[in-house]
């Protein structure tokens, strides 16, 4: 089940940057390079969301202190480092194109770049501890500081002066997209959301499968 | 420029298929080795 549905994810994601590079209108004021918008929009949404749901595993982990919420945690961890790397990397390409650089200190970039230390730090917490129970709290802490930095990301554009432009999507007044552009787009980052929300259960299945080797291991050394 | 643009989408797509292969790969190995643990052999192939 668990295999189909990462089929389906995998075919998801073909067919929707399959619609955005090649089926999708030519945009008037950016030409061709706007198609990165289907990578990029959908990467840094996705690393958005999964900050939110790791936000609810770390209160989860705090409170009930269960194993479960650390290999959740880690899983999630790992898929947000992923995306925010991805949207960090197609925003570079679209800024080469559009402001002459490849990166700049601007507002955006910057609490962006942030998110993905926090996202690699909550890895490098969750190895550093051998304690399960100073892991949880450790990987909870963080997973609440990554949540709180999001919304600074996404509020970087209105709070400060950047190159990066404001929101296209979620703006007062509607977006000013047009519905050929916005279709593949809401496609895409369906396809996104899906695969991460796959990878993170399968991959917390995995770490669940290594803790309980590890036992075995630990019991058989010690008997 | 074009270039990169369909760089930038297949970078995406091997990151996130490459992670699921990953994924994939090490639950496969690992529930081959629990069953070992547990005694019934590797799923789908002799016991070694």
């Amino acid at each position: 089940m668990a295999s189909a549905l990462q089929w389906l994810s995998a075919a998801l994601l073909i067919a929707g940057m399959s619609w955005g590079l090649f089926f999708a209108p030519t945009e008037q004021n950016m030409g061709e390079i706007y198609r990165a918008l289907y990578v990029h929009v959908p990467s840094a949404l996705t690393a958005f969301l999964v900050s939110f749901v790791l936000l609810g595993v770390s209160i989860w982990g705090l409170i009930k202190k269960s194993p479960a919420s650390a290999y959740y945690g880690k899983a999630l961890a790992e898929a947000g480092f992923i995306y925010t790397c991805l949207a960090l990397a197609t925003g570079s390409i679209w800024g080469r194109a559009t402001w002459g650089v490849w990166w700049t200190w601007d507002a955006r970039l910057t609490t962006t770049l942030i998110l993905g230390i926090q996202y690699a730090g909550f890895l490098a917490l969750y190895d550093a501890y051998e304690d399960i129970n100073k892991r949880i709290t450790a990987c909870a802490v963080m997973g609440i500081l990554i949540a709180i930095n999001v919304p600074i990301v996404y509020k970087s554009v209105t709070w400060w002066r950047t190159l990066h432009q404001p929101p296209s999507l979620m703006r007062p007044g509607g977006s000013t997209m047009s519905p050929e552009i916005m279709t593949p787009l809401f496609f895409c980052l369906f396809a996104f959301i899906f695969a991460a929300l796959v990878n993170c259960y399968q991959r917390y299945r995995s770490l669940a499968l290594e803790n309980t080797l590890d036992d075995y291991r630990e019991e058989h050394l010690a008997a | 420029m074009e270039a990169y643009l369909y760089g930038s989408y297949a970078v995406a797509l091997i990151a996130i298929i490459g992670y699921q292969v990953f994924v994939q790969a090490r639950i496969k190995s690992l529930s081959a080795k629990v069953d070992v643990m547990h005694g019934h052999g590797p799923r789908g192939g002799s016991t070694p």
